[in-house]
This record gives C-alpha cells, sequence and structure tokens, in this order.
C-alpha cells in the first residue's frame, strides 16, 4: 500500500498533476468489506482485536495475576523508630572516632566532609570540644542508653566537651550534655538557653542538610563564647541572673591578660614599650613632614632669556582642551593644532 | 605678538588675577577661588596664577589669545614682585568649551605644552560637568605638582634646566629693576611695543 502510494505519488509530481485520494487493493477492500480487517487493528493489539472479533460489548477486565499485585504502600513507620542493632556500639559504646558520628551514614559523603569540616575548625578554634551524633527524624534512642551514659562513659569529664544527639530532619527533637568541667562553670540557664537557639535557627531552614549546618554553626557560636565564660573563671552559680557574654567584657579581661603577662617579662615589657616609642615618634615625624611639605615655600633661581615672537613676558603657549563632548576622552580633545 | 596686537589691540589691559567676563562662577564661588589663587601665591613666592572665563562669540585661537593676554594685561591686584613673566594664565572659553594656558619666559623651564596639557586634562571631567571652580583647582593643584618636580630638578643643576627653557640665571641687578618696571600699567617693554606699533 505505502508503495502504490509512493510510487503514485512521485508519478505525479514528476507528471506535474494534482494528487489523487489512495486507493483501496481489491483483496485488501474485499477484507474490509467481510468484517475480516479491521483498520487500526495493528495498533489496538491481540487482545483487542480478539474483543472486537468476539463482538462482546463487556467491559474488558483485567488478568487476575495483575489484578492481585500489592499496592506500593508506604513502610511501617514502626521500622524507621528503631536503630539497626549492628550501630548501637558505634553509637553508645565506642568512642567516637570524630567529631561527627553518623555510623548509619545518614549523610551523604560531600555532606558528612563538610560538617566534620566545620566541626574540626571549631575544635580548634573554641573551648569547648562539639561533638555531633546523627540520628534519623523519626528514630528513638534505645531506652537501655541515654545522652548522658554516653558522656560519662566515653568522654573525660575534666575536659569541656559539649554532646549532641541530633535527629536528622527534626532538629527541635535534639538533646544536649555538657561534660562536668563545662557543668561546673555555667549555670543550667545558659547551658539550656545554648540548645534553644541553635534549635530556632536550625528550624528557620526546610532542608534537613540546612538545618544541620544552621543547627551545628549557631551552636559553634554559643560554645566558643560559653568557653570564654568559663576560661575567665565562670559564672556565679548561685545567682538566678541570666548569664550574659558581653563582647567588651572578655575583650577587656583579655586586655588584662597581656598586661599582666608583659608586666611578667621585663625584656618583652621594654621592647614593646621602646617599639611603641618608634612608631610613635615615626607618625608624628611623617604628620610633621607632611604640615611642612603643605607650607613649604618653592623659590625658583632667576633667570633671564632672549624675547621669542617679539612677546615682552610670555612666550609659553601651553596646551589648549576642549570639553564639549563627554563621551571622548580628553587626548582625543587636545587641540594640538599651532596657531 | 604684533599679529596678536592686530587682532586684539596694542593697547595693555587692566586686569583682576581673576576675571569672570562670562558670568558663570557664583558668589558663593568667588572666596573659594581666591583662596586657591592665594595659596598656590603663598606656596611659589615669584609667581602667580591668572584666571580668565570669557564667552567668545567669534574667537579664532584661544592660544593666540591667552598668549596676547598675559604679554599685555596689567593686573591691578597682583604683587609687584611677580611680573607677567612668572605668571601662568588660564583661558576658559564658555562658549566654544575650550580650556587653555599660558605662561610667562620665567616659567619656560618648568613647564611645556604636554605638561600643561596633563593639568587641563585632570581638570576635564571638571569642565564637562561645568563645575569651573573645581576644574580650575583641580588644573592649579596639577600644576603645582608639575613646577615642585622642576623646582627639584633646577635646585640640583640649576643651569642646565635653565638652559633647556632658553634662559640663563639673572643678575641681580637686573632683577631688580625688571621687578620695579614689572607689570605695571603701561610699562611693558616699550621696543617691543614700539615695533609693533610700527608694523
Amino acid at each position: 500500500m505505502k508503495l502504490i502510494l509512493a510510487v503514485s505519488l512521485s508519478t505525479m509530481l514528476l507528471s506535474g498533476q494534482e494528487l489523487a485520494l489512495p486507493e483501496w487493493d481489491e483483496d485488501e477492500l474485499e477484507a474490509l468489506e467481510s468484517g475480516e480487517y479491521v483498520p487500526g487493528s495493528s495498533l489496538l493489539g491481540r487482545v483487542a482485536r480478539e474483543f472486537l472479533d468476539s463482538n462482546n460489548d463487556e467491559p474488558i477486565e483485567l488478568d487476575p495475576a495483575v489484578q492481585n499485585l500489592p499496592e506500593e504502600g508506604f513502610e511501617p513507620v514502626e521500622w524507621s523508630r528503631v536503630i539497626g542493632d549492628q550501630f548501637l556500639s558505634a553509637y553508645f559504646h565506642d568512642s567516637p572516632q570524630g567529631f561527627l558520628n553518623d555510623p548509619q551514614k545518614l549523610l551523604t559523603t560531600q555532606e558528612y566532609r563538610d560538617r566534620e569540616g566545620f566541626l574540626n575548625y571549631h575544635a580548634r578554634d573554641a573551648d569547648i570540644d562539639l561533638f555531633v551524633y546523627l540520628f534519623d527524624a523519626l528514630q528513638e534512642i534505645p531506652e537501655t542508653e541515654s545522652l548522658d551514659s554516653v558522656v560519662r562513659s566515653q568522654f573525660d569529664p575534666e575536659k569541656p566537651v559539649a554532646v549532641v544527639f541530633y535527629f536528622l530532619g527534626m532538629p527541635e527533637k535534639s538533646q544536649l550534655i555538657f561534660s562536668d568541667r563545662v557543668i561546673e562553670s555555667v549555670n543550667q540557664a545558659e547551658r539550656e538557653k545554648v540548645i534553644r537557639i541553635a534549635v530556632e535557627e536550625a528550624l528557620e531552614k526546610s532542608d534537613p542538610s540546612s538545618q544541620l549546618e544552621s543547627f551545628s554553626i549557631q551552636l559553634s557560636i554559643r560554645l566558643y563564647w560559653l568557653g570564654k565564660v568559663m576560661a575567665m573563671g565562670g559564672e556565679n552559680l548561685a545567682s538566678s541572673k541570666p548569664l550574659i557574654l558581653p563582647r567588651i567584657r572578655i575583650l577587656e579581661a583579655e586586655e588584662a591578660g597581656v598586661w599582666a603577662e608583659l608586666k611578667g617579662r621585663p625584656g618583652l615589657f621594654y621592647a614593646v614599650v621602646v617599639m611603641s616609642v618608634i612608631i610613635s615618634a615615626s607618625g608624628l615625624g611623617l604628620m610633621g613632614r607632611w604640615i611642612a611639605e603643605r607650607r613649604r615655600v618653592y623659590v625658583f633661581p632667576d633667570a633671564e632669556g632672549t624675547l621669542l615672537l617679539e612677546a615682552p613676558y610670555a612666550a609659553g603657549v601651553g596646551g589648549v582642551v576642549s570639553f564639549s563632548s563627554a563621551t571622548a576622552p580628553p587626548s582625543s580633545q587636545k587641540n594640538d593644532i599651532p596657531d | 605678538m604684533w599679529y596678536a596686537d592686530e587682532v586684539f589691540g596694542a593697547d595693555d589691559v587692566s586686569l583682576d588675577k581673576f576675571t569672570d567676563a562670562a558670568g558663570i562662577i557664583r558668589m558663593k564661588e568667588r572666596e573659594p577661588m581666591r583662596k586657591i589663587l592665594e595659596r598656590f601665591e603663598a606656596r611659589f613666592p615669584q609667581l602667580f596664577v591668572s584666571i580668565y572665563l570669557g564667552a567668545f562669540e567669534e574667537l579664532q585661537s584661544l592660544r593666540q589669545f591667552g598668549f596676547w593676554m598675559l604679554n599685555r594685561a596689567a593686573y591691578v591686584d597682583v604683587d609687584l614682585e611677580r611680573p607677567n613673566e612668572n605668571g601662568i594664565l588660564i583661558v576658559v572659553d564658555v562658549n566654544a568649551k575650550n580650556a587653555g594656558i599660558t605662561f610667562g619666559y620665567a616659567l619656560l623651564p618648568y613647564l611645556d605644552e604636554d605638561s600643561t596639557f596633563a593639568a587641563l586634562a585632570a581638570g576635564h571631567p571638571s569642565f564637562l560637568q561645568g563645575h569651573y571652580l573645581e576644574a580650575i583647582a583641580t588644573v592649579i593643584q596639577k600644576l603645582e605638582g608639575t613646577l615642585i618636580k622642576g623646582w627639584k630638578k633646577v635646585k640640583k643643576d640649576p643651569e642646565s634646566i635653565l638652559a633647556e627653557g632658553g634662559q640663563n640665571p639673572k643678575k641681580v641687578g637686573e632683577l631688580l629693576q625688571r621687578t620695579r618696571e614689572g607689570n605695571q600699567l603701561g610699562t611693558a617693554d616699550q621696543s617691543v611695543k614700539e615695533e609693533a606699533q610700527n608694523r
């Protein structure tokens, strides 16, 4: 059929005649009229063909095997609440391998590296180290285990440490416990405030990974200042007044510390004094020179020469610039044609 | 010079060192302008800067006008110790939007066409915006820098630097005489004037 159509079409094109409608082959026409050939049957497939041949008006029913296929559904919630037995020791019994503990590999490799890198940076910069244990959002800590027991069994109480159980996607479930060294120096209200602010910061993000990022950054900031308070000897724990972390107080304390250290080392003290005097004198000298330069008087040697162009006083014809065009540079508006 | 005299006149003209013939400087800008000129004179006790802002109808050559003006002007508010040959004249034609610089013989060793053009180019953005006070202040500041460089050079080797500008060290007696004659009205070099008139 296609061949006939193509041949007739090409013949007509060559002969320049108008296109004519295709004609049925006699055999196909007979098959069509007898009902043996159903137009489009090749597209409908075997089942449709049989259905049409049977002259049955009832709707087609699906194969029972297909009908009985199990429906895809959500996994039971109970499944994700439980932490696998193979991970329990990594969470609760073994010492942490780093500042970020994710035995279930809830984070992608890149996310893990980013978070771990940040916690390492925090550890270098702050007095209180931060350890983060990651759990899935709906997972629950086994009744026999707790964050408190982890801190007491895995960490040295004399070291300032903060340990967090963080539930990925649900930061509000997070738990934070400090080692005894921190608890001795910072009152409970402030310790609770640290986690509360970090959670609030995390909840501003929607993506679980971004939540963890915000949480750890905010926690790191708060822990940094708590570390400074701790280094100053801590707060009065009996006081109900909230702990204030004024930057100025801390800076003053640091300055006082530097001064005391200088006074204790006479060599360094005198070197600093001499350097200060030299720098001040140099500054004053530069300022004096600047003032002197501004007040300086420039006297040229008196000279005389022959008259040029018969001019009595001035023959120094200098440059002329046009400022008619704002787009062209001055160099292209130089009037250098001799008059 | 005789040609310039034919075009603009052979008589000396009495002028202030700052003349706003075009009337484009506001009253409140006149005091800053005066201070700029005074500051220059304080730093360079032999020199002075003169400003002429004109709105010319048909000025064929700004250079020629500047050349004529510095030779024919008698500045009534310039000290006698500062003759015109020690002067720098900045002329601005606000109609044609041109600015030019002319300078006296005494400055030939230190200024030239390139350095004066560089000074004008520094003030070009302000000229474009019509901020003439700012533009002139910039031009003078740039000229000061060029003069200070020249002063440093001439201090080291006066004779060769002066010779480059066609000048020789002047004797004290002649200097005093010329300074006294200076830039007083009608006391320009009579022989030159007579020659120009004859031509």
